[in-house]
């Protein structure tokens, strides 16, 4: 096979759509698909903890004792925050302020790394707690029927979220370079509308995952 | 600048909220404040989802998926509780163990249950 021969077929801005308008709708639409694979994926995650709620209502009523309850609310307006940026951002690109946008992209991701810092700070003090996941909970202090579960399903709920978190901290960056070099205009900012909808997203699984671990 | 201002407008919304959701669970009310913080958590989720990643702007295909996604976690979500509501308690998985001697964790060799013994009340 000749090498050109492998070369995919693309072509920087696809021209079959006739005009922006169609690209945008098409973009989008796509990107809710996705988003609806990522919210079908913590459905999974959300129905075990109800699963596991229903079965052991009391351990899972008490978790929260257990929890850090100020750095778990905390991180949720760290989160908030950090959202209210990338629409602020949108917001300035569409007003033509290309350095404004960037700026409070990289101001969104150094929120971002403030919400892992935060969460890194609470796995450590559980793992010194001996609440770990699975096979390995050691926690003498709750020690009910169904603790385990509650920390299992901490540590993998927020582990997935983390993830996510991570994922959208490498969007955001790679939007605020694109931003601050000029590469958006009022016209043509859909990657900067896409990328925020995925770190919105991030957002919103962690507003589900707060109540339900730290408060009620 | 309009835009700016509905955007910050919308945020202070979700500040406020949030913060209601942490006053209100400082009043430990049960499985009402559940349902209380999970309310309030979908107001903020619709906030989002409407004026931050765009709904607003776009009629048809986005919404359809998106609602069509939230009756299917509605249909998982329901068949999985109604069921487990519908079981005899003893056959809720997988516990209750103590927490020193989780699956994996044990050294004893595994034994089979002792089984009741046959007779009255079996048909």
């Amino acid at each position: 096979m000749r090498p050109e021969a492998s070369l995919p077929p693309v072509v920087p801005q696809a021209g079959h759509f006739g005009d922006e308008a169609s690209r945008q709708d098409a973009a989008h639409l796509g990107m809710w698909i996705f988003i609806a694979s990522e919210v079908m994926l913590f459905t999974a995650l959300f129905t075990a903890y109800a699963f596991y709620r229903y079965a052991y209502p009391d351990a899972f009523h008490q978790g929260r004792l257990h929890m850090e309850v100020g750095l778990g609310t905390l991180n949720t307006y760290v989160l908030v925050t950090s959202s209210i940026l990338v629409a602020l951002a949108i917001s300035a690109v569409r007003a033509g302020r290309d350095l404004r946008a960037g700026g409070l992209l990289l101001g969104a991701l150094a929120l971002g790394v403030v919400f892992l810092f935060i969460k890194g700070a609470e796995y450590t003090q559980h793992a010194h707690d001996g609440a770990l996941p699975g096979a390995w909970y050691d926690f003498e202090a709750f020690s009910m029927p169904g603790a385990s579960l509650f920390f299992t399903l901490y540590w993998v709920m927020t582990g997935v979220h983390a993830v996510h978190v991570l994922v959208g901290m490498g969007v955001l960056s790679t939007l605020a370079v694109r931003a601050l070099s000029g590469h958006f205009s009022v016209a043509y900012h859909t990657p900067l509308e896409l990328g925020g909808m995925y770190w919105h997203l991030v957002d919103i699984v962690w507003l589900f995952l707060w109540p339900l671990l730290y408060l009620a | 600048m309009a835009g700016s201002l509905k955007m910050l407008g919308v945020g202070l919304g979700l500040l406020v909220l949030t913060t209601l959701s942490f006053a209100l669970s400082r009043l430990h009310t049960g499985t009402l404040g559940l349902v209380v913080a999970l309310v309030i958590a979908a107001a903020k989720v619709g906030l989002i989802a409407f004026f931050y990643m765009h709904l607003s702007e776009r009629q048809g295909g986005p919404r359809l998926v998106i609602a069509t996604a939230f009756v299917f976690v509605a249909i998982l979500m329901g068949l999985v509780l109604v069921e487990a509501g519908d079981r005899a308690a003893p056959t809720m998985p997988p516990g209750p163990f103590q927490p020193l001697l989780l699956p994996g964790r044990s050294t004893v060799p595994k034994v089979a249950p002792p089984r009741a013994s046959p007779g009255e009340g079996s048909p």
